[in-house]
């Protein structure tokens, strides 16, 4: 390990050995133990964070007030609650199929609308089918017919053949 | 209900529990408002982006899922909440009105000690807006690197990078002084 990538080692973690990736903790140390160098960044490092800590963590002014103002603001009826069955509702269904979370078929939904809308922008831009399914129709027509007829039970017997 | 976890308390608020979504509100805004008022910058907007944040916990509830400690997502909120809101807003740093003289005799070391945290406080509101989120959830919440990239929504490289040019800039911004230390 050379001196930069121990101070960014450093930066990263913190001076504190104990939170350093294990993976590079010998490293580290070893580094320590033949760089003077070293054992002065890790130095100016400790006095760096507590430099930070004590400003960062240091109460500012009237945090219980700004607290209690919050907590005053919500004392008042909460709104209603997002995605919470009603109780009549959630009797009418299994409890299985409530407690299944369909968050993630949101992806799903936009596809399956899509494909819908794709499949509608076929149906009227798309090549002309129509006109052989008429055609297909107006046989089907004539045709019923003839079929008609021949599904027609017998005069005398009323069997159908 | 005091000793519940937050989890134990997301449960029930999830059910529509009044009580125990107040125990977990007074049992974080302040710790949420300190947070936002380092990442804002404003106290103003820092209590209402903890009121926000603590309203979406109970819209929302319902629909958690435990996938991770509440603490991590209540943050996420509370910190997305404060950047969106930095985004609209100029940073105004908390330090940035000062304070008025102390006139005593003694008030020398006080005041020397007053113009380190000002410049502390400069150099750190003069970060970009992740970089100082990033270190004051490292500094002040004590979240590990790990949880830290789950607030940010990001990875644990991620985190490392961001903490290492944060402290590099800052590290420049506060030259040390002739007893080697920062500030």
């Amino acid at each position: 390990m050379r001196l930069a990538e121990f101070q960014d080692l450093l930066d990263a973690y913190g001076p504190d050995p104990s939170a350093w990736p294990d993976a590079l903790r010998s490293h580290a140390e070893r580094l320590l133990a033949a760089e003077p160098a070293a054992r002065v960044r890790l130095d100016a490092s400790q006095r760096f964070d507590r430099l930070i800590a004590r400003h960062v963590s240091a109460p500012t002014a009237s945090l219980d007030a700004a607290a209690g103002r919050v907590l005053r603001a919500l004392a008042g009826e909460l709104p209603r609650q997002r995605g919470r069955r009603q109780r009549g509702f959630a009797l009418s269904w299994p409890t299985w199929l409530l407690q299944f979370d369909f968050a993630p078929a949101r992806l799903r939904i936009a596809a399956l609308a899509g494909v819908a809308a794709l499949g509608v922008a076929l149906g009227l831009v798309g090549p002309d089918v129509g006109g052989a399914e008429s055609r297909l129709a107006v046989g089907s027509a004539s045709s019923e017919i003839n079929l008609a007829a021949v599904f027609e039970p017998e005069p005398l017997t009323g069997v159908r053949p | 209900m005091d000793e519940a976890s937050d989890e134990d308390l997301m449960q029930w608020i999830a059910r529509g529990d009044e009580p125990a979504f107040r125990q977990l509100a007074r049992r974080y805004a302040a710790r949420a408002v300190a947070l936002a008022r380092r990442i804002t910058g404003n106290d103003a907007d820092a209590e209402e982006v903890v009121q926000e944040a603590l309203l979406r916990v109970w819209i929302n509830a319902p629909r958690w899922r435990p996938l991770a400690a509440f603490r991590t997502w209540f943050y996420r909120v509370v910190v997305n909440l404060c950047l969106s809101r930095r985004r609209r807003t100029p940073f105004l740093p908390l330090e940035a009105a000062g304070d008025p003289a102390d006139p005593s005799p003694g008030a020398g070391a006080a005041l020397e000690r007053e113009e380190s945290d000002r410049r502390v406080a400069a150099a750190i509101a003069a970060l970009p807006d992740r970089q100082r989120a990033a270190i004051v959830l490292t500094y002040q919440e004590g979240l590990s690197n790990a949880e830290t990239a789950a607030v940010l929504e990001t990875s644990v490289s991620g985190v490392e990078a961001l903490l290492v040019r944060a402290k590099r800039t800052l590290r420049d911004a506060l030259p040390p002084d002739r007893n080697g230390d920062g500030v």
